[in-house]
Parts: C-alpha cells; sequence; structure tokens
C-alpha cells in the first residue's frame, strides 16, 4: 500500500462493511498516511467480491481500470488508488479507492424538497459529467478487455435482448413487439463511446448541486453515447417523479446543456424517446431475470420476486412511449 | 368455499393488520421486509378482485388472431393456452409477421380512425 502511494509509511483502520451490494462487498476503512503525495488522512472504501458472486458483471481489475480511465477523462470517480488483481493479500481481488462525500439516495435525490434548489444546476453537473465519460472512445490499450463489436450498438443490444428472452421459460409478446419497432426505426450511430451502462440514480453521488462520484462501472461497454441518456431518462429510474424526466432530478435540457458545455460531440438528442424505448425493455428483461431467480430457487427473495413483477409495468409503458412517438415524434 | 370471510376478506384483513398493526413499530431492514410483503399482499388481493376476466379478456384477443378453434387447441388450462399463444405471438413478431401493422391495435385513436 505504501508503495502504491509512494507513501513512507501507511496505517490503516480496521475496515467496517458497507450496506448493499449482492455482488461485490464495499468495506469503509481510514488511512493515515505519512509521507508522498498523499500524506495524511484518507478516507478509502475497499471493493472485493462478496462470497456467493456469481456475475456477468466486470472483475474487479477491470472496473479498476475503467475508474483510471474515467478518473484521467475527468470524471468525478472517486480515485482509484490501488489493486490486488490476484488476491494475495485478503484471498480474493479488490482494490482500494477514495471514499466519496455525499448521498446516492434516489428518494432524496427524486423526491426531497431541500434538493429543489439545486436541480438545475446538479442535472447540468450530471450532464458534464456523462460528456466527460463519453470522451473515452476505442481503440483504448488499457480497457482492451471491452468487447469492440462490429455490428451498430444499437444492433448488438437488441440481439443481446431477443438471446436473453429466449433464456425465459415464458414468452413476451409486448417486449418482442417493443424490440420489433426498435428494428424498423433505428437511429444511426452517431458515435461509439464509452457507456456507463448503468448510469442514474443510485450509482451518482451528490452533494447539493455537485456531483461527487459516479459509481459502479460494472455494466461499462462501447456504447452509442445516446445509450446511457435514454438510461437515466426512462421513466423507470425517475422514482415516481415522473415530470423530471432525468432520473426524477432534473429537465433535459438542463442535462443537455451540461453535456454540451463539455463535449465537441452532438449526440442525437431528438432521439431520446428511441433509447428511452430501449432502456425500458433492458429493465424490463432485467426484472424478469431477478423474478427467475427467485423461482429457480438459485436466490428465494421477496424482492427478487416483487421485481419480476414490475415487468409488466414495463410492458404498459412501452405501450405507451412508442405510441406516444408515434403520435407525436421522438423527444 | 361459502365460509366467511372468505378469501379476500381474510387477506383484506391481513394486509390490514401488517399496514396498521406491524408496521408502524418496525424500522430499517425489517420495516422494508414488511412493506415488500404488503405490496405482495396487494398485488394478489387485486388479482383476486379482477376475477377471471382479465385471463378472459387475453383469451378472447387471442381468438380474435388466431380464431376460437386454435385457442381451444393450445392447451388443457386457461395458463396453459396464453403460455401457448403468447409464445407463437412473440416468435411471429420477431419473424416480422406483423410489420405492416405493427401499430394497428397500439394506435386505435388518431392513426387509425
Amino acid at each position: 500500500m505504501a508503495e502504491r502511494l509512494n507513501a513512507d509509511e501507511v496505517q490503516l483502520s480496521v475496515p467496517s462493511k458497507m450496506s448493499g451490494g449482492a455482488i461485490q462487498e464495499n468495506w469503509k476503512l481510514d488511512a493515515d498516511v505519512t509521507g508522498g503525495s498523499y500524506a495524511g488522512p484518507l478516507a478509502l472504501v475497499l471493493r472485493t467480491d462478496a462470497p456467493s458472486g456469481v456475475s456477468v458483471s466486470h472483475p474487479r481489475a477491470h472496473e479498476f481500470a475503467l475508474l483510471k480511465a474515467a478518473f484521467a477523462a475527468g470524471a468525478t470517480v472517486p480515485e482509484p488508488l490501488a489493486l490486488d488483481a490476484d488476491g494475495d493479500v485478503v484471498g480474493k481481488p479488490f482494490y482500494l479507492m477514495r471514499r466519496a462525500t455525499g448521498t446516492a439516495d434516489p428518494r432524496f435525490l427524486s423526491r426531497d424538497k431541500a434538493l429543489d434548489p439545486h436541480r438545475s444546476e446538479l442535472t447540468e453537473a450530471i450532464g458534464r459529467e456523462l460528456a466527460r465519460i463519453h470522451s473515452i472512445t476505442p481503440p483504448n490499450e488499457d480497457l482492451a478487455f471491452l468487447p469492440l463489436d462490429t455490428r451498430p450498438p444499437v444492433t448488438r443490444r437488441l440481439d443481446e435482448f431477443r438471446a436473453q428472452l429466449d433464456d425465459l421459460p415464458q414468452a413476451y409478446p409486448t417486449l418482442e413487439w417493443a424490440i420489433r419497432w426498435m428494428d424498423l426505426n433505428t437511429p444511426s450511430n452517431s458515435a461509439t463511446v464509452l457507456g456507463h451502462g448503468d448510469y442514474r440514480c443510485g450509482n451518482i453521488m451528490a452533494d447539493g448541486p455537485t456531483v461527487t462520484a459516479v459509481l459502479d462501472w460494472e455494466f461499462a461497454s462501447w456504447s452509442d453515447p445516446m445509450e446511457d441518456v435514454g438510461w437515466i431518462c426512462a421513466r423507470c429510474w425517475r422514482f415516481g417523479a415522473d415530470g423530471r424526466r432525468v432520473g426524477g432530478i432534473g429537465d433535459l435540457a438542463d442535462l443537455r446543456r451540461g453535456y454540451e458545455s463539455e463535449s465537441e460531440r452532438y449526440p442525437d438528442w431528438d432521439r431520446i424517446g428511441f433509447w428511452e424505448v430501449l432502456a425500458t425493455v433492458r429493465w424490463a428483461i432485467i426484472a424478469l431475470q431477478q423474478g427467475q431467480r427467485h423461482l429457480s430457487g438459485e436466490e428465494r427473495s421477496m424482492e427478487l420476486a416483487l421485481t419480476g413483477r414490475k415487468a409488466a409495468e414495463m410492458e404498459l409503458d412501452l405501450l405507451k412511449q412508442i405510441r406516444a412517438i408515434e403520435e407525436n415524434g421522438d423527444g | 368455499m361459502a365460509d366467511r370471510p372468505n378469501r379476500e376478506e381474510l387477506l383484506a384483513a391481513a394486509e390490514e393488520t401488517l399496514r396498521e398493526a406491524v408496521l408502524p413499530s418496525l424500522d430499517g431492514q425489517a420495516k422494508y421486509a414488511a412493506l415488500m410483503v404488503a405490496a405482495a399482499l396487494g398485488t394478489v388481493r387485486r388479482e383476486i378482485d379482477a376475477g377471471a376476466g382479465s385471463s378472459r379478456r387475453t383469451l378472447d384477443a387471442y381468438a380474435g388472431l388466431y380464431g376460437e378453434d386454435n385457442v381451444h387447441r393450445s392447451g388443457q388450462t386457461v395458463e396453459q393456452r396464453i403460455t401457448a399463444l403468447s409464445r407463437d405471438l412473440a416468435s411471429e413478431i420477431r419473424a416480422g409477421a406483423y410489420d405492416r401493422s405493427l401499430l394497428g391495435p397500439v394506435l386505435p385513436f388518431s392513426k387509425f380512425r
């Protein structure tokens, strides 16, 4: 640790486990660093696999590389400090990063009146962060583990959705219908950039008008810049604050202003409706997969069971969304 | 079953008790778990209230698409029929069979009037 931080000595506190994370564990600890550029107290998080961590998400070493790339691109992420990819120290791979302040609580960010004076500014900041993340483009040697597909990002996603639906024991005509509609209404691919993959309330930490950290990089992939925009804007991530399109936090105009102040790249904002449909299908499939984890006995859980039934809400949403787009145009 | 309170009434009583007598004294993880149980009971109660109507409407719609005979042939129980017919419809949509009228039933008001 001292070696990684170019310090003379590092004293570590006893770690305590933080809440959340079925696939990963986060431990909170504090360091006292003597010497070097990190000298002084250092608030840390240690992230490692949970014992039952079966996942399709990126292993810790990849997450660390993603954090490094995002940090280097100027995005507000917890500074990644040290990685043990082989598990030599605690028996499984882990990495250490700086601990961020602020809150990621979706209920606070979407509903609390205390945030109202800062909503516009915070949403703009969320747009700026996204533009910084999207400034990372392929090919990138440090991110060589991310598959670079020859298909356009939308085509790849729709193929993935169909394969995921085929793995479920039942068929879902409404989801197939939405996927077919997307097949026939695919936007042209404006650019391929690093997509965060789960950019929404819950993974964005904020303190008033400021973003303090973008977390959870496990679903990052090369994608169209609008995929992240559609994900954070989809109704399922507004946590009941439907009038605020960007994650229940603020307006799309604010997000766009922030994004464009930071980027030379102009995503096809006019097709936001399409990307919300894609996000809704993705979330419906995740919900069905979670319900299936409960039903199969892999992980019995009231929460997973209820999530499975959420898919029906997404189906209704899809009918409404596609109808609205066809009647009033995208956007 | 003619016994009263019947299943709907017992379920409603269970949900009320959970919300009024149990939930207020809970917090943290236990409160979250109890809220989830209340949500599950509410879903079941609404489904019982809705009765067989929604399954019937689904099968009627399939009859309109495939014919009454084919609906009957598709399975023994209502559940089996809906499962089998949904599988057929899903694969037909995927194959592009409805591309020309993809929005037909979804846009009944403005575009198709």
